[in-house]
């Protein structure tokens, strides 16, 4: 078992008005078996001490400090050695984005920051746009976009039918890009439909 | 009541995954009315997104 050690001093801004966040966590193990009695069970302890502590500055009057969320997870996983590996994770919220959250608000930044997503493929884009193009289009409208995409490699779109795309695929401007052109042409092509 | 959504992503480490999460956030939350508003990394190398959607009558 290795054992990850983490330590982080994060700190922003200038002299005056920086916050610095420190986080350091220390883990142990502990092992014990008796060279006397072979039939004693071995023995182990385990833990770990972590220590947290920011320096805010006072803002505006000198009342209020700067909002700050802090969050941090204790994981065991397997890494692709087959080893367990302990991680510690946090991260930290500061500034406007954390002074406006509302209770729910605050709720969900801590889920937030507690686990993390991975980042869709362009298969699961070219999904979503195809769910986009059932639920905003007609029948012939579908027929008609579902035709230009299979249609029409992405550098031959002119600038309308591209902009008719990001709208309809819902990729949003400039975003939709020729990966996940190909990549809706072959749902289409495999059948894919609002069905 | 304005509303704030936090997602946190792994890693990012290449343009095309800030391509697909550029995509992936103005599919998902775009059309739902909501905007970008912060971005932080974290030490880890993830990213932390922060969406506001404001109340109409904001």
């Amino acid at each position: 078992m290795r054992i990850l050690f983490l330590l982080a001093v994060v700190t922003l801004g200038g002299c005056s008005n920086s916050i610095t966040f420190y986080q350091a966590t220390r883990s142990s193990l502990t092992v014990e078996t008796s060279g006397v009695d072979v039939n004693k069970p071995v023995q182990g302890n385990f833990g770990y001490k972590t220590r947290t502590f920011i320096l805010n500055p006072k803002m505006g009057d000198g009342k209020d400090v700067m909002a700050l969320i802090s969050d941090a997870q204790f994981n065991n996983v397997e890494n692709s050695s087959g080893d367990d590996v302990i991680t510690f994770r946090a991260a930290l919220i500061s500034g406007d984005a954390a002074n406006n959250l509302s209770e729910l608000d605050a709720v969900e930044a801590a889920a937030a920051v507690s686990m993390a997503k991975p980042i869709p493929t362009y298969s699961d884009l070219a999904k979503s746009s195809l769910k986009i193009m059932c639920d905003g289009l007609t029948a012939s409208e579908f027929t008609q976009t579902g035709n230009l995409v299979t249609g029409t490699a992405y550098g031959d779109l002119t600038t309308a039918q591209m902009q008719q795309l990001e709208s309809q695929t819902g990729a949003g401007i400039s975003n939709y890009t020729e990966a996940l052109h190909n990549e809706l042409a072959q749902l289409l092509q495999r059948g894919g439909s609002c069905s | 009541m304005n509303t704030i959504k936090y997602i946190l992503f792994e890693g990012i480490t290449s343009s095309d995954e800030a391509d697909r999460l550029s995509i992936h956030l103005t599919q998902e939350y775009g059309r739902q009315g909501f905007e970008l508003v912060s971005t932080t990394l974290t030490p880890e190398g993830n990213l932390l997104v922060g969406l506001l959607h404001k109340a109409d009558n904001a």
